[in-house]
């Protein structure tokens, strides 16, 4: 029976192992394939007027829904970046937020062409919103 | 001839050339998310808390991608995870700044927290007004030179309080809402009626069966939220035999010798609230990951 394949393990750990977290990399379970960033790894703003929903929409290229990861600096300025974009954030961040809208369908999503996120700002001002994303070549649907 | 090289590995039966790039399981030509850490970390939630937090310091010198994970009551919950829109206690956050990664638990209502309510119906002795529906007025003067407002309340109904629960703490939340010229303390005489179910009293403020009394005497400045210690009160009417869940609680509020204009007035929206808090704590603990991969310097 065919047996080949990588298999780089941890140090101290053996080649044997049959605890998947004992690897590195295992071909027998693949890894998560980064496909794409914002151009130069560098962060990207929006800009939110205040009282309504600001949309960032990312052509990804890919021909299937991929995995995404998306981080936003939910209050302007703050340095403190949150996974996704959920108002639930640390009662400290007083200062003027978005929200990730998710309100309906049309608002938040990945489908096999695009993701879309859309900002909601109530703050009473206008806000520059950072967010860093990580797309993956993977299946997220 | 273009250069061309690199290492790719494609799942069984695939071939290597293959365009799907989902039949590959890694290739150079596609970075991985590069693992930093991966810790763990706990905090204990006593009563009252509303957020507690770790942090796990990555030493990076920029903001790293990051996931993380927190287990409260056995029940592990990716960050963000999405409650409902109602009918949630507490939720989890995590923020990644460039020297750490916070990962916290919120408790909108405050932990252990059984009753936030707004006193249902009183009465003040100086005006001779019940309130909500006789005419309330959203201060009390407590030594107006006049006369005494002395308050009485009957609090909201479905109380949720076994009996026999050990509290933590009960605060009735008033405001420091006139001190005139005079920066002195304002005095103040609470007791809780000793009943197991208040009813609603009218204009009587003489009844006789109270409980043990606090003297409270508060000098913080005109403007300040006045929480009074009502927590004995209602430990001994909690702990009557005839207590059951879902009852009423009152209370007298009385001036007790403050000198000069002294109000205290209802703290929210011409309200006066209480807040009722159990022992008790839990232990939260969170996981956070932390990948090399930057997200912002």
């Amino acid at each position: 029976m065919a047996n080949y394949g990588l298999k780089i393990t941890k140090a101290s750990k053996d080649i044997t192992s049959t605890e998947p977290r004992d690897y590195i990399f295992n071909s027998a379970y693949g890894a998560v394939k980064v496909y794409s960033e914002p151009p130069s790894k560098a962060y990207q703003t929006v800009s939110c007027t205040n009282g309504g929903n600001t949309t960032v929409t990312i052509a990804h290229g890919l021909p299937f829904v991929p995995m995404v990861m998306w981080f936003t600096e939910l209050t302007s300025g703050s340095g403190h970046w949150y996974m996704g974009g959920l108002i639930l954030k640390d009662p400290a961040d007083t200062n003027a937020s978005v929200t990730m809208n998710g309100d309906s369908d049309s608002l938040t999503y990945v489908d096999s062409t695009n993701i879309k996120v859309t900002y909601n700002n109530v703050s009473g001002g206008n806000l520059t919103i950072k967010y860093y994303y990580f797309i993956f070549a993977d299946d997220g649907s | 001839m273009a250069v061309d090289y690199g290492i790719k590995i494609v799942k069984a039966g695939k071939d290597i050339s293959t365009s799907d790039i989902r039949d590959i399981l890694m290739s150079s030509k596609y970075s991985m998310l590069k693992f930093h850490s991966d810790s763990t970390g706990s905090v204990t939630v006593n009563a009252g808390d509303t957020n507690k937090y770790v942090e796990f310091s990555h030493n990076l010198g920029y903001v790293p991608a990051f996931v993380a994970y927190y287990k409260y009551n056995n029940q592990i919950f990716f960050i963000p995870n999405v409650p409902r829109s109602g009918g949630f206690d507490n939720y989890g956050y995590a923020w990644a700044d460039t020297t750490k990664v916070r990962c916290g638990i919120v408790f909108p209502n405050a932990y252990n927290r059984l009753y936030r309510g707004t006193f249902n119906s009183g009465y003040e002795t100086a005006t001779g007004s019940t309130w909500p529906s006789g005419g309330h007025t959203s201060s009390s003067d407590v030594n107006g030179g006049w006369t005494y407002h002395n308050i009485g309340s009957e609090i909201g109904d479905n109380i949720t309080i076994p009996q026999g629960t050990t509290i933590s703490s009960a605060l009735c939340d008033f405001q420091i809402a006139d001190k005139g010229s005079d920066p002195g303390d304002v005095y103040i005489r609470t007791v809780g009626i000793d009943v197991d179910d208040v009813v609603d009293f009218g204009s009587d403020m003489g009844q006789t069966q109270t409980t043990a009394e606090n003297l409270q005497s508060v000098s913080a400045p005109l403007g300040s939220k006045v929480g009074i210690n009502v927590t004995g009160m209602v430990q001994e009417v909690v702990n009557r035999a005839g207590w059951a869940n879902g009852n009423n609680l009152g209370f007298y509020i009385f001036n007790n010798g403050s000198t000069g204009i002294r109000y205290i007035s209802t703290y929210t929206g011409g309200t006066i609230e209480l807040y009722i808090t159990k022992a008790g704590s839990v232990s939260t603990s969170f996981r956070c990951i932390i990948f090399k991969d930057k997200i912002s310097s």
